[in-house]
């Protein structure tokens, strides 16, 4: 009887040992990347933002495209002067309308037309552009990224149409691509 | 049918131990704040600094969204997103906006101490340009003394500090400058978080984080070839 209880015990410390690292503790929601291969090399990415749905913060100042550039207002963060610009937190979402992520877009860092975007997938990295921006277009080159994004290269364009969606198109090839080409 | 007991007791008390062990492990090592260098950014994790937030899943129940009371809806896989401005070291001036972007990974083992929280810092320095910090950070330090008072209702006091950051590079964030004086520039960062007060309802009521970031020009292949030759 006591060497039952004690192979018991060894037993359910094996099974709890067994259960905390093998059982999943945590199931996070995650949606398919939906990307596109094209003809030349690279994939395309297509993102958008609802406006105003989907804004999740608008500070300090305010950018609007029918009265151009409104200076940022001096309350929020006096000490951050110079900085004039807008810096706003949107949710992100693949082209067919799914809340994937959170996008950061930060306008007039330098001057006027100079903008950034940081793309934020959970579970699959962040993208970070850099480009100009003229009025509801805006262009610019893919700096860097964190995880799948983080040896990649490539370019980005974004545009707000008029029913009030950013439209974002990354185009991305891999490090190796460029090598391979030079090579060539 | 005493057999049978015997073996449901054994079994059970089996059990338990390791949980208990697990949890209270002894060789657990909290004090890991002698590790950081490199400049210093105080980041506020509290208080009227944080000015905008988007609730996501935190996944454990035990594990609050922070800040608790975030009202915008959630985004799958998200535990946390909000903006804020940061402090210079001796907290008098602001020198930064911040966003900063959370979600949990499904690789963490809570009873083997693993919470694993990955995050993306995209810090804004109006004078100098931006960069990201990509950071693996490890929350099991705060959660195990905090998750039983929490889960049975209660608010949450002491004074905890450590060093949560564990990767993605040998116990250190990355960064990467994206412009500014931050173009081409590159190094790594860790984040030291105390705590004083939380509970579930509400979250971390009372506690400061502070982002020790060490960023500086990076090498170019052409530089270590000319470092590398005779």
């Amino acid at each position: 009887m006591r060497a039952i209880f004690f192979l018991s015990i060894i037993a359910g410390a094996a099974a709890a040992a067994a259960l905390a690292w093998f059982a999943p503790f945590l199931e996070q929601e995650r949606t398919r990347a939906q990307t596109m291969v094209q003809t030349n090399g690279g994939r395309m990415e297509q993102f958008e933002i609802r406006l105003a749905t989907d804004v999740l913060s608008s500070l300090p100042g305010i950018d609007r495209p029918d009265d151009g550039f409104v200076p940022a207002s001096a309350d929020w963060y006096p000490e951050l002067a110079p900085f004039r610009g807008v810096a706003e937190m949107f949710r992100l979402r693949n082209a067919q309308g799914v809340a994937i992520g959170i996008a950061s877009r930060v306008r007039g860092l330098t001057s006027t037309d100079d903008v950034e975007w940081i793309l934020h997938l959970p579970a699959r990295g962040t993208l970070a552009l850099r480009g100009l921006s003229a009025d509801v277009a805006e262009v610019g080159d893919i700096v860097t990224g964190t995880r799948e994004f983080s040896a990649l290269y490539g370019t980005w364009q974004a545009r707000l149409d008029e029913d009030n969606v950013w439209r974002i198109e990354s185009v991305v090839k891999a490090r190796t691509d460029e090598v391979e080409g030079a090579v060539q | 049918m005493k057999a049978i007991l015997t073996m449901i007791a054994g079994f059970a008390i089996g059990f338990v131990l390791v949980v208990v062990a697990l949890l209270y492990n002894p060789t657990f090592d909290g004090d890991n704040t002698n590790r950081l260098s490199g400049a210093e950014i105080r980041v506020p994790i509290i208080g009227d600094d944080v000015v905008s937030v988007a609730a996501g899943q935190s996944g454990y129940p035990w594990l609050t969204n922070f800040p608790a009371d975030a009202q915008s809806p959630a985004i799958a896989g998200m535990r946390s997103a909000y903006t804020a401005t940061l402090a210079s070291t001796d907290g008098n001036t602001s020198v930064a906006y911040v966003l900063r972007l959370s979600a949990l990974t499904q690789a963490g083992k809570p009873l083997f101490g693993e919470v694993i929280d990955e995050s993306t810092w995209y810090v804004v320095m109006p004078r100098r340009g931006t960069f990201i910090v990509s950071s693996q950070d490890d929350l099991w330090s705060f959660i195990r003394p905090m998750a039983m008072p929490m889960l049975r209702g209660d608010t949450w006091r002491g004074d905890l500090q450590y060093v949560t950051t564990l990767g993605p590079s040998n116990g250190f964030a990355d960064v990467v400058g994206i412009s500014g004086t931050f173009a081409n520039q590159s190094g790594r960062a860790a984040l030291q978080t105390s705590i004083q007060e939380a509970s579930v309802a509400r979250g971390i009521t009372r506690g400061k984080s502070t982002l020790f970031v060490d960023i500086r020009e990076t090498p170019s292949p052409d530089d270590d070839a000319l470092a590398a030759s005779p």
